[in-house]
């Protein structure tokens, strides 16, 4: 830890599964700030500074980005993709998180570069360590770029 | 083994029969020409050939048998003529010194004058002593010097005995027609005053008179035999290409049936059989007849080969001629064949290739005969089995497609039941989990929140149950279609939502004279329920809302649309927006299922359904198709 504010975000359409991420991680208090976005078009204008996320000290650049698969309006993984694909954006650590453990999504998530793939556990308590230890790796024991 | 295996090919075939059928016809050609036709009077070239010469050689040897039977007279009267002469019988009478070399004188000028007689003789009759002669008879003295025994010519000497006339064998051996005669006295007293005997070489004198005839009427390759009987010999003059040659045999020596025997036994027809060589010979004999019971036997003859000859060489130029045309007919032949079995072999050809697959082949329809009728009928053929297979490979496409399309909808279909379905679960589970946690710490505030998400994930999960079962017995249900009047389900629509559209304060303008549509009825409501529903909750902030209910007609089906002035559909979400529990809007109620069971519904029908709409907030068109006709 280097006292650096760091940033988790979470693209989330189901808000009960969002509030169940927010309320794990904030309890193992790896994130300074998690910030949700309900859809993909959301997410891709969070990451660009775009529209009513422009301003970068509210919404920083993420130092993890949470993202399921399917989303409206923009689907996970042509976010994903974008991500990827951008000069500014690939270095962020995208892990995916979904309830989705189809054959296809995983093969096309690494295809597109995702830095991880993970499939939300049914369990409570399978649920509540991922995110701890997901947080605990990308976040603290994880070095980054910048 | 079959015949038609060892033959071969059609071609190899009909060369075979016609080349058989020309030998035939030649050959039994040829056959006539030899042998005839059976059963009439045409026995053939050779037959005829044997007949004309034969019917030539009766003619040839009847004329030569009258010119010897003149001839033969014609001695006679000449030594009559000598022996009637005053002259030479006062010479006899006078019997003077001078009148030996007077005699001779006589004979001599007598031989002159008639070149056939060749020796002349005057005997005394009572001494048989020779008086005088000339020719051949020189050197004898008296009567028997020349073969006259004396009780042969006692017998000379009696009155009236006038002449005899015979065929002897000379001194030369050889036949001599002599004449002997009886010379009497210049009185009138029939006194006999000597005996006058003439020869004349049958050889040397026949051989012109032969010859002579042979130039006109016999042909240069036959050959004759002329015989006598002197004292139980045949004396023979054989002619041919080469002269005249003499022979003698015994009479028991010459076959009873040869032809000379059978001439000389006075018999005359044709021959066909061996000669006196051993030669195998065509003859035609005859008896010559002269006077004083003297006869001859005369054979004309040709050799058999020779006689043939010319048949065989007209039949050796029909062979020739034959073979050419056998020849010729065999090229015809062979290019008739060709040209027969050209169009089988360029329609075997164009089967093989239709038969390795390539359908687009095509026989060549050459003419209008049978092989061309053949080809036009098996192009026919043909083309149906390509229209067949095009149409086959066409339906299995369209199938495949639809089956991937399927295959990829159901795909689609049970990834988004499985995900749909888990996110309640997992809110479920995970909520549980918080409530026994915050439980177990006596942290009371959110767990009515909590309970409530469990209770509400609850519920959806049994709306997402609900809307899926709903969706899967569409298919099923769709078999009670009617005839549907357009204006009156929209009517029943449009009531049906009277209160959600007088809360929210939407119109829905109707086009009039919709037409009637063959379909389920109660689902058809549902399409326009759903669409209208969804017309009336994203209507956004406009301050005039509109929402049109009409129909177009496109390519013989009808495009009904529902039409709003509301937030509008960016492109993007054209699509996505009928996949099965897909929503753009979160906040917004429902599962997501209502466009997914337009689809469904449409679909099934047979129709299509999509949106337009130029953005958002540019109001949005939802269109689907109906067939115009119920389905036969």
């Amino acid at each position: 830890m280097n006292g650096e504010p760091l940033t988790i975000l979470l693209v989330e359409d189901n808000p009960d599964h969002a509030e169940l991420i927010m309320r794990n991680m904030e309890d193992f208090q790896v994130a300074n700030t998690i910030n949700h976005v309900k859809d993909g078009q959301a997410a891709l204008d969070y990451l660009y500074g775009r529209g009513k996320f422009v301003d970068r000290k509210l919404f920083p650049m993420p130092h993890l980005m949470l993202l399921d698969l399917r989303l409206p309006k923009v689907d996970g993984l042509d976010v994903l993709k974008e991500v990827k694909t951008s000069e500014t954006l690939r270095a962020i650590p995208v892990v995916i998180l979904t309830t989705s453990d189809a054959e296809k999504d995983m093969a096309m998530a690494y295809e597109y570069h995702a830095n991880s793939y993970v499939t939300k556990p049914v369990n409570f308590v399978d649920f509540s360590k991922l995110l701890k230890d997901l947080g605990f790796y990308w976040l603290a024991w994880n070095s980054h770029p910048w | 083994m079959t015949l038609s295996f060892i033959i071969g090919s059609f071609r190899k075939r009909i060369i075979l029969g016609f080349s058989l059928l020309i030998i035939l016809f030649l050959s039994a050609m040829i056959m006539v020409e030899i042998t005839g036709i059976p059963f009439t009077d045409n026995k053939g070239t050779f037959a005829a050939q044997r007949s004309k010469t034969l019917s030539d050689m009766e003619l040839a040897s009847g004329i030569l048998g009258e010119r010897l039977s003149s001839w033969f007279t014609e001695r006679r009267v000449d030594v009559d003529g000598l022996s009637t002469s005053p002259l030479l019988r006062k010479s006899i009478e006078s019997r003077s010194a001078r009148s030996g070399k007077e005699l001779a004188d006589e004979l001599a000028s007598f031989l002159a004058s008639h070149p056939d007689v060749a020796a002349v003789v005057l005997f005394d009759p009572f001494t048989t002593a020779v008086r005088a002669s000339s020719g051949g008879f020189g050197d004898a003295r008296s009567a028997p010097d020349i073969g006259i025994a004396p009780d042969k010519f006692a017998r000379l000497t009696l009155p009236g005995y006038l002449e005899i006339v015979e065929i002897v064998i000379a001194a030369d051996k050889k036949p001599h027609l002599r004449i002997l005669r009886q010379l009497l006295a210049t009185d009138s007293s029939n006194r006999i005053i000597a005996i006058l005997v003439a020869e004349c070489n049958l050889e040397e004198s026949l051989r012109p008179l032969i010859w002579s005839v042979r130039s006109n009427i016999i042909s240069h390759e036959w050959g004759g035999d002329l015989g006598v009987t002197i004292g139980g010999e045949v004396a023979q003059f054989h002619l041919d290409a080469r002269g005249v040659t003499f022979t003698s045999t015994p009479v028991s020596a010459v076959n009873k049936f040869s032809p000379i025997r059978l001439a000389l036994s006075g018999i005359e027809g044709p021959y066909y059989g061996l000669d006196h060589l051993g030669q195998p010979v065509l003859a035609f004999y005859r008896q010559v007849k002269f006077d004083r019971g003297i006869s001859l036997g005369l054979v004309l003859k040709v050799d058999q080969h020779i006689a043939a000859k010319p048949v065989r060489d007209d039949l050796r130029l029909q062979l020739a001629l034959w073979f050419a045309m056998f020849i010729v007919g065999l090229a015809l032949c062979i290019l008739m064949a060709k040209q027969l079995s050209r169009p089988i072999r360029e329609l075997t050809g164009a089967v093989e290739r239709i038969a390795s697959g390539d359908l687009a082949a095509r026989a060549p329809e050459t003419d209008r005969a049978e092989i061309g009728q053949l080809a036009v009928i098996f192009n026919g053929m043909v083309a149906q089995l390509q229209t067949w297979q095009q149409d086959l490979e066409q339906q299995v496409s369209e199938r495949t497609k639809e089956l991937q399309q399927k295959n990829a909808e159901l795909e689609r279909f049970t990834y988004t039941v499985s995900h749909d379905l888990k996110s309640p679960i997992i809110t479920i589970k995970g909520f549980t989990g918080s409530l026994e946690k915050d439980l177990a710490k006596g942290n009371y505030e959110r767990m009515a929140g909590d309970l409530k998400r469990v209770s509400d994930a609850a519920d959806k999960m049994n709306d997402l149950l609900r809307d899926l079962l709903e969706l899967s017995t569409i298919g099923r249900i769709i078999k009670t279609s009617e005839t549907v009047d357009m204006n009156l389900l929209v009517a029943d629509v449009l009531a049906q939502l009277a209160g959600p559209l007088k809360n929210r304060n939407r119109t829905v303008a109707i086009q009039p004279g919709l037409p009637e549509v063959f379909c389920d009825r109660r689902r058809m409501a549902e399409v326009l329920q759903n669409l209208l529903e969804n017309a009336i909750n994203y209507m956004g902030d406009q301050a005039d809302p509109q929402i049109q209910i009409g129909m177009r007609e496109e390519a013989g089906e009808y495009i009904f649309f529902v039409q709003d002035n509301g937030i509008g559909i960016d492109e993007k979400y054209h699509k996505i927006i009928f996949g099965l529990f897909n929503k753009l809007d979160v906040e917004s109620g429902g599962t997501g299922i209502g466009l997914a069971l337009v689809k469904r519904i449409i679909e099934v029908h047979g129709g299509r359904v999509w949106v337009e709409s130029e953005g958002e907030g540019k109001g949005s068109r939802f269109c689907f198709t109906t067939t115009k006709e119920a389905p036969k």
